[in-house]
């Protein structure tokens, strides 16, 4: 008998055989001892028996249809893009009166704008659900890769592409690695798309469309699955996307979007 | 490992997350509409995989932040539906001496918080290590412990206390 003293936490140690041998050993020996504590541990080995008895069926049946259409193909990313769309639809019906007013962030360490008294002068629903379908959509199939030092490339293709001269903005700076861009269909013309990868894989997306605006500052959208900035210069509007996250994602997306507003502000 | 290799490993897992997402959601239908969830975003994301780590905690990390963000979502809109323990499914008894009643179980495990019910069932019905449980739901290894042995306890408790008052009822 060893003089540690046995704990809880080792008896379901030994249920969950995380123990060492020797360990193990010690404790079946006290265990041989302590009827009451071995009763529990009975009953501890008993509630997982019951939890296989109760869903292990499971492992045997035929996948069900929704999980064999998402193998067959990535078509079935739309509907959730849809249900995003809609989310932002909705969340903009009271979008001037809240979250554009609550979302004003100045730029230039200025006095913050509110612009929500003024109607924006873009079509922020429009960009919203655009930006938001094209980022919820961009794997490595759909996008013209980046490889290193490719950025003017990159910026020729798009620029050849929309048929005007479209920057690449850097943000390796704040830890984000270009991963490649696309050129995708809009109302106003076609609109680019860069998406940006950071060191956990995490990806944001910048939506850039055509569309001659003026005077919104960088606002905050949230929707279910994704949060956003979004602004516009004299020439486009922007939107910078990414997965919800904390507020601490929330944070480095503004770094982010306040980073890609000073490079490429026209 | 080529891209067909990852998405065979991805594939063979789908029975598991079944399961596992059967059991902490009690609701089939919800249960394999987030399996779907995880499937899409594991085959876009496979080359975020790394050759040589655990495909298996990889996706059960990734169902445990959609269901985190299901969670929220569901959390906004209708209060937490009861959970009917006729979706679940129902195999043979445990041939043991301390076989717990199966109804009890399930309906004792129904009423526990969503963190004690991923802790006890990733641990005892889909066997991951402590270690995994705790790189899956992104706690430390204490917090997984401590969980589960909180967990447990009051599950014995519940299904021995109804014993006790059933014995009770018969004398």
């Amino acid at each position: 008998m060893s003089d540690r003293q046995i704990d809880e936490g080792e008896l379901h140690a030994l249920v969950d055989g995380e123990l060492d041998p020797a360990r193990q050993a010690e404790v079946e020996a006290w265990l041989s001892e302590n009827p009451d504590a071995a009763g529990r541990v009975a009953r501890y080995r008993a509630q997982n028996a019951g939890l296989h008895a109760l869903f292990d069926d499971v492992l045997d049946e035929d996948l069900p249809p929704v999980v064999t259409d998402a193998l067959a193909g990535r078509r079935q990313w739309l509907p959730r893009g849809a249900a995003i769309a809609a989310g932002f639809a909705l969340l903009i019906s009271g979008a001037v009166a809240g979250w554009v007013a609550r979302g004003e962030m100045p730029i230039g360490g200025g006095e913050a704008v509110q612009t929500a008294a003024a109607a924006p002068v873009i079509d922020t629903q429009e960009l919203m659900v655009r930006a938001a379908m094209a980022h919820v959509v961009n794997s490595d199939e759909d996008l013209r890769l980046a490889t290193t030092g490719s950025t003017e490339d990159m910026g020729r293709y798009i620029s050849t592409r929309m048929g005007e001269k479209v920057r690449v903005p850097q943000l390796t700076s704040l830890g984000y690695r270009l991963v490649g861009s696309r050129v995708l269909p809009d109302t106003g013309g076609p609109a680019a798309q860069f998406v940006f990868e950071d060191a956990d894989g995490e990806r944001i997306s910048l939506y850039v469309r055509t569309e001659a605006a003026r005077g919104l500052e960088i606002t905050f959208a949230l929707a279910d699955d994704l949060s956003m900035f979004y602004w516009n210069d004299s020439k486009h509007s922007y939107a910078l996307v990414r997965d919800l996250e904390d507020e601490s994602g929330r944070d480095a997306l503004l770094k982010a979007a306040k980073a890609v507003y000073r490079q490429i502000a026209e | 490992m080529s891209t067909d290799n990852k998405r065979e490993l991805l594939i063979a897992e789908i029975p598991r997350l079944r399961r596992y997402a059967i059991a902490l959601l009690r609701d089939r239908a919800a249960a394999d509409d987030l399996v779907q969830d995880v499937v899409l975003r594991g085959l876009d994301r496979l080359h975020l995989w790394r050759d040589g780590t655990n495909m298996r905690t990889w996706l059960f990390t990734i169902m445990h932040n959609l269901h985190a963000n299901d969670m929220r979502r569901l959390s906004r809109t209708v209060d937490n539906q009861p959970l009917e323990g006729a979706a679940l499914s129902r195999g043979t008894p445990p041939e043991q001496e301390a076989a717990v009643e199966l109804s009890q179980l399930a309906d004792a495990i129904a009423g526990l918080p969503v963190p004690q019910r991923q802790v006890l069932l990733l641990v005892g019905l889909e066997g991951f290590s402590y270690a995994e449980a705790a790189e899956t739901l992104d706690v430390p290894v204490g917090t997984v412990m401590s969980r589960l042995s909180r967990t447990r306890e009051e599950l014995r408790r519940t299904l021995d206390g109804d014993n006790v008052s059933q014995i009770r009822r018969i004398k």
